[in-house]
C-alpha cells in the first residue's frame, strides 16, 4: 500500500478546483447586473406581500433566497462556458425564488433542470461552434 | 417545564425568529467574504453546514420524544422544527462554527457557542420551550452535531484519513434521504413523515425494504471504495484523486446515483407519497445530465486516458454482466489446510486475472492471513479484506459479498471472528505437532 502505482494516474494534488483564493467578483458585470435583479425582485416581493406576512415570512421566503442569489452571484466564475451558465442560471433562479413565496420549495426541487438546461445549451452553444 | 419570567410577544418571536435565520446567513457571508477561502477551505465549511441538517433534524425529533425542548407549532415546520430556525441553525453550527474555529480556538469556539444557547434558549419561550433536563439535550446535540461538523469539515481541510471523512458522508447523505428530503416533501403535502412511516402497510415495508436495503449497500462499497482506492470522497468537492475502477465501479459506473435514485423510490412506495417521486426524478434528472457533463469535463480533462478506457468498458446506468477487471492479482493463501473449503471453491470458480498461490507454514500462534496482491498496488489487501478482493473477480452475488466483507466495521467484526472462531483449531493443531 502506498507504493507509487504504475498503472494509474493521479489528478494534481489540488484536483479539482486549484488552491487559488475564492476572491468575489466585485466587478464582474454579470455578478452587478444579476445582484440588481435579485434586489428588484426581492424589493418587489416584499411590497406585495409586507402587509400580509410576518417579519419572519419575509425573512425565510424573500430575503434568505436573496442573500444566497448575491453570495452566489459575486462568487468566482468557474471557468468552462456550461458551469458559468450553470451558475448565472441558478442565480436568476434565486431571483425568482424570491418572488415565489410558499412556491419556493418546489421550486428548489426544479434546480437540477436548470443544471441540465445548462447542459443543453453548452451542447447546441459547441456543435454551432462547430 | 423550565420556569420563564415573561414570554415573548408575538410579534417579538417573529424578530427573533428573522433574526436567527438572517443572523447566521449575514455571518456567513461576511466570513466567505473577509477570509479569502481557498477551494479546499470552502468545501470543508460546506460540508459541516450538510451534516447539520440532518443532525439537527435528528436530534429535534428525539428532543420532542424524551421531553428536552419543543418548538411553538408554526406552519412553515418539518417534523415540528421550524424551518427558519433549522437552517439558520445550521448555518450556525456549520459554515460559522467551520470559518471561525479556522481564525480562533476550536474549544473556544464550541464552548461560546454553548454559552450563546445557555444564555439565549430560556429567553425564547414560547418560541422554544425548554424542558427540565434540556441541558441533556444540548450536550447531545453539541456532541453529534457540532463536533462530528468541526472534525469532518478539519479532516476535510486537510485532506486527511479519506475513510472517516467518508464514513461521515455516507451517515449524512443517508439522512438526507432517509429523513431530511422525504420529511420536507410530506411537510409541503400537509403530512407527517413520521407518522406516514408508523401507518405504512407491512406490503409497502417489505417491498422498500427489499428495494432499497441492496441499493444503500451498493451505495455504500462505491463511496468506500471512493475512499479506500481514490483517497477521496463522494463530494465532488472533494473527489477521488485518481479513476477508480474496483469493487461496484467495475460492474457500473454510477452506482452511488442508482443508488439514491433508487433508495428514494422505495421511500416513495413506503410513505404512499406522490410528491416523494419527484425525488428520485430530480436525482436521475441531474446524474444523468449535468454530473455526466460534470465527469466529461472534469474527469477526463484531469486522467485522460485511465477515465478513456474505464468509461469505453462500463457503462453510466447498465451493469456489466461480467466486472471489468483491469488488473491482475494474487491470492495467496498461508494454510492451505485450515482454509480448504475456501481454497476449493475458489478454484473451482477460477477467474481470469486472479492466481491463486499456496505458502504453507507449519501451524503457530501468529496468526496466518491471506494476501491479495495486485497489478494494482492500490488494492492490494490482507485478511478478510483479501478475501473480499478475489470475490470481486468473480462477479455477481460473489462480488456483492466480497464488497460487504470489506466494508468498515463488517470487516472488523468477520476479522474477530476468523480470529477467535479458529483458536481452539489451532490449539489442538499445535498439541498434535508437539505432540509429533
Amino acid at each position: 500500500m502506498g507504493q507509487a502505482n504504475p498503472d494509474h494516474h493521479s489528478a494534481r494534488p489540488d484536483y479539482p478546483y486549484g488552491s487559488a483564493p475564492l476572491l468575489p467578483q466585485w466587478h464582474d458585470r454579470w455578478a452587478r447586473g444579476l445582484s440588481l435583479l435579485i434586489m428588484a425582485c426581492a424589493g418587489y416581493s416584499t411590497v406585495v406581500h409586507v402587509a400580509d406576512w410576518n417579519i419572519d415570512g419575509i425573512a425565510l421566503l424573500i430575503v434568505l433566497p436573496a442573500l444566497l442569489g448575491i453570495t452566489l452571484a459575486f462568487a468566482p466564475d468557474p471557468p468552462s462556458f456550461v458551469s458559468r451558465l450553470a451558475k448565472r442560471l441558478t442565480t436568476a433562479g434565486c431571483a425568482v425564488g424570491a418572488l415565489a413565496g410558499p412556491w419556493l420549495a418546489p421550486l428548489i426541487l426544479g434546480v437540477p433542470i436548470l443544471l441540465a438546461a445548462s447542459v443543453a445549451v453548452g451542447a447546441i452553444v459547441d456543435a454551432r461552434r462547430g | 417545564m423550565h420556569g420563564v419570567a415573561e414570554l415573548l410577544t408575538p410579534h417579538l418571536i417573529s424578530l427573533a425568529r428573522a433574526a436567527l435565520l438572517i443572523g447566521p446567513t449575514l455571518l456567513v457571508m461576511i466570513l466567505l467574504m473577509v477570509s479569502q477561502l481557498t477551494p479546499r477551505q470552502a468545501t470543508a465549511a460546506m460540508v459541516g453546514g450538510l451534516w447539520q441538517l440532518p443532525a439537527l433534524l435528528l436530534f429535534n425529533l428525539a428532543a420532542q420524544k424524551l421531553g428536552w425542548w419543543h418548538f411553538q407549532p408554526n406552519p412553515a415546520s418539518v417534523l415540528g422544527l421550524p424551518v427558519d430556525l433549522w437552517i439558520g441553525w445550521a448555518l450556525w453550527w456549520g459554515p460559522v462554527a467551520v470559518l471561525l474555529s479556522a481564525r480562533l480556538n476550536s474549544i473556544a469556539v464550541v464552548v461560546s457557542m454553548m454559552v450563546a444557547d445557555a444564555i439565549s434558549m430560556p429567553h425564547l419561550a414560547p418560541l422554544v420551550v425548554l424542558g427540565d433536563h434540556w441541558w441533556i439535550g444540548e450536550a447531545a446535540v453539541v456532541l453529534f452535531a457540532l463536533l462530528p461538523a468541526l472534525v469532518v469539515a478539519r479532516l476535510t481541510e486537510a485532506d486527511i484519513k479519506p475513510v472517516l471523512r467518508t464514513c461521515f458522508h455516507g451517515l449524512g447523505w443517508g439522512g438526507y434521504m432517509l429523513l431530511v428530503l422525504p420529511a420536507c416533501v410530506l411537510a409541503w403535502e400537509g403530512r407527517d413523515y413520521v407518522e406516514a412511516l408508523q401507518s405504512a402497510s407491512t406490503a409497502r415495508w417489505v417491498i422498500s425494504l427489499a428495494i432499497g436495503l441492496p441499493f444503500l449497500l451498493i451505495g455504500l462499497a462505491a463511496a468506500h471504495e471512493f475512499a479506500l482506492v481514490g483517497r477521496g470522497t463522494p463530494i465532488p468537492y472533494d473527489p477521488p484523486k485518481r479513476v477508480v475502477t474496483s469493487g461496484p465501479y467495475a460492474s457500473i459506473a454510477n452506482p452511488m446515483q442508482l443508488t439514491s435514485a433508487i433508495v428514494m423510490m422505495a421511500i416513495a412506495i413506503l410513505t404512499a407519497s406522490k410528491g416523494a417521486w419527484l425525488i428520485p426524478l430530480t436525482f436521475l434528472i441531474f446524474d444523468g445530465i449535468f454530473a455526466t457533463w460534470y465527469n466529461r469535463a472534469h474527469i477526463a480533462l484531469a486522467m485522460p486516458d485511465d477515465w478513456g478506457k474505464y468509461i469505453s468498458a462500463v457503462r453510466n446506468w447498465v451493469p456489466r454482466r461480467r466486472p471489468y477487471i483491469a488488473r491482475s492479482a494474487t491470492l495467496q493463501f498461508p494454510d492451505a489446510g485450515r482454509d480448504s473449503r475456501m481454497l476449493a471453491w475458489l478454484m473451482r470458480h477460477l477467474e481470469d486475472g486472479l492466481i491463486i498461490t499456496l505458502a504453507p507454514t507449519a501451524p503457530s500462534l501468529r496468526r496466518q492471513r491471506l494476501v491479495y496482491t495486485s497489478s494494482d498496488p492500490d488494492l492490494d489487501a490482507v485478511g478478510i479484506a483479501a478475501l473480499g478482493r478475489a470475490l470481486e473477480h468473480l462477479g455477481g452475488l460473489s462480488a456483492v459479498l466480497g464488497w460487504t466483507l470489506r466494508l468498515p466495521g463488517v470487516r472488523h467484526i468477520a476479522e474477530f471472528l476468523t480470529f477467535v472462531i479458529p483458536l481452539r483449531r489451532l490449539g489442538t493443531r499445535l498439541k498434535m505437532g508437539l505432540a509429533e
